[in-house]
């Protein structure tokens, strides 16, 4: 009897855990992704509602790429009434050596057609994937009302918040969070479509850190909640994690020594662990961080972090191209 | 013959192995004897802690699922969440990634008559707000 009640309690306390626990503590984005165009820019994106809710909004980034200009385009589709609406967001490149750009968000350029066609390609090349959308939610696709945008230009590696939705009765809101950045892929080396830097052996330098899917950090073994990020699958070889209240660090699979960074922990398959004073940080990914057999020294650069005074105890983490712009 | 000692056995396989040979037919029998036995042996390990088959935990396991499901917890939903979205591409030419396993969609879920689409928007830049550099 004794052992059965511990089992009911045991069950109850999964219970708990399992419904209510787990959902407060997940992220609410329920939508998330990113897209390369043709010259190596990546538009990524998270989009999430707050608060909390199951939602059967399709949300999508598509490309059109017009030279050296791409355009990505955000497309929000209800299957439920068949209606979309999008915005574009324009890429200006400023600086072709330091591929800096300019960003603009504009009202949605692209047609009915040619947003079904595109959502066609996808449903097509995807057979037996329940997106949500039908040959008959394409087929009596409508626009719905596309909002304005008001004129602002941004910067390439910015993350951007948009609130896209809204109910005023309930308080709910979607925002869309999105970032583009100068972020190519091995692949376009073979397409050619990037221009390929000249022939060279690899160095430590080279190797990146792998991310997949987002980050979780425990910090004394204690989950830290994640911030909203936009980017959540990157190569990078800097990796930047900043945690309200603790600080700022950049992590390097280079010793770097010169600018500061010191031995503080081990790459170890999908965990990075590393300590600073009496604080254990600890990060796990849905990939090895870096995939090659070994465990591998971790150098770390800490910071400050100067923070709004009410914030709350959450982290941030995000690939950084360049050490020197940073310690700027 | 007289057995073998656990360590004369190991040694022998072990030897055996490096050397690519396969051990003669003694050897080899007694090795199977001894591997045989600590089979045998297994079962008689730690007691399962609890039995599954209890009423009262079938009975409870059976609850928390409808009472989950009633609540709209337990449910098929929450896969989308942590789903990648697909890329598309409308040019005809060249090549475009795709990331991630792309999205699933809830079978139920607010639509755009609950959560109405925004008459303006107004980007603002994220970065730097909570995080800036000192």
């Amino acid at each position: 009897m004794q052992n059965n009640r511990s089992i009911a309690f045991n069950c109850i306390i999964a219970y708990i855990c399992f419904c209510g626990v787990l959902p407060l503590a997940s992220a609410s984005v329920f939508s998330s992704g990113a897209t390369w165009s043709n010259r190596g820019w990546k538009c990524s994106y998270a989009t999430d509602v707050t608060p909390d809710a199951s939602v059967r909004i399709y949300s999508d980034v598509i490309h059109s790429d017009g030279g050296d200009q791409p355009v990505f385009h955000r497309i929000f589709v209800d299957p439920s009434t068949n209606a979309y609406f999008g915005y574009d967001i324009m890429v200006q490149v400023t600086d072709r050596r330091a591929h800096t750009a300019a960003v603009r968000l504009l009202p949605l350029t692209l047609t009915v057609d040619q947003v079904r066609e595109a959502l066609t390609k996808f449903i097509v090349g995807h057979p037996g994937r329940n997106i949500g959308l039908s040959q008959e939610v394409l087929a009596a696709l409508r626009v719905a009302r596309m909002p304005r945008l008001s004129p602002a230009t941004f910067s390439s590696g910015q993350t951007l918040a948009l609130n896209v939705m809204e109910n005023s009765a309930t308080g709910q809101k979607v925002t869309d969070y999105i970032k583009v950045s100068w972020d190519p892929e091995p692949w376009m080396l073979e397409t050619g479509d990037v221009i390929a830097p000249p022939r060279r052996d690899l160095k430590v330098t080279d190797m990146t850190f792998h991310v997949v899917g987002g980050i979780e950090l425990r910090i004394n073994g204690q989950q830290i909640k994640r911030a909203i990020v936009a980017d959540d699958t990157f190569d990078s070889k800097l990796l930047e994690i900043s945690v309200a209240g603790y600080g700022r660090f950049l992590l390097s699979l280079d010793p770097r020594s010169t600018l500061g960074f010191q031995q503080l922990g081990e790459v170890r398959g999908r965990t990075i662990s590393f300590a600073k004073g009496n604080d254990h940080f600890e990060l796990r990914t849905t990939r090895e961080f870096v995939p090659v057999f070994g465990v591998w020294n971790l150098y770390v650069l800490s910071r400050p972090l100067s923070e709004l005074p009410s914030a709350a105890i959450d982290f941030w983490y995000a690939p950084v191209s360049d050490v020197s712009d940073d310690l700027k | 013959m007289n057995p073998l000692s656990e360590n004369q056995l190991d040694y022998l396989l072990a030897k055996a192995k490096h050397d690519q040979r396969v051990p003669s037919d003694e050897l080899f029998k007694s090795a199977l004897s001894k591997y045989q036995t600590q089979f045998t042996r297994r079962p008689q390990g730690p007691r399962i802690a609890f039995r599954t088959s209890t009423p009262a935990v079938a009975l409870i396991t059976a609850l928390i699922l409808v009472v989950g499901v009633f609540l709209g917890r337990v449910s098929w939903t929450t896969s989308s969440h942590s789903s990648k979205a697909p890329t598309l591409t409308v040019k005809e030419t060249g090549s475009c990634a795709s990331q991630g396993a792309g999205p699933v969609m809830p079978p139920t879920g607010l639509g755009f008559a609950e959560l109405i689409p925004a008459k303006e928007i107004t980007p603002y830049i994220v970065r730097g707000q909570k995080y800036a550099k000192q």
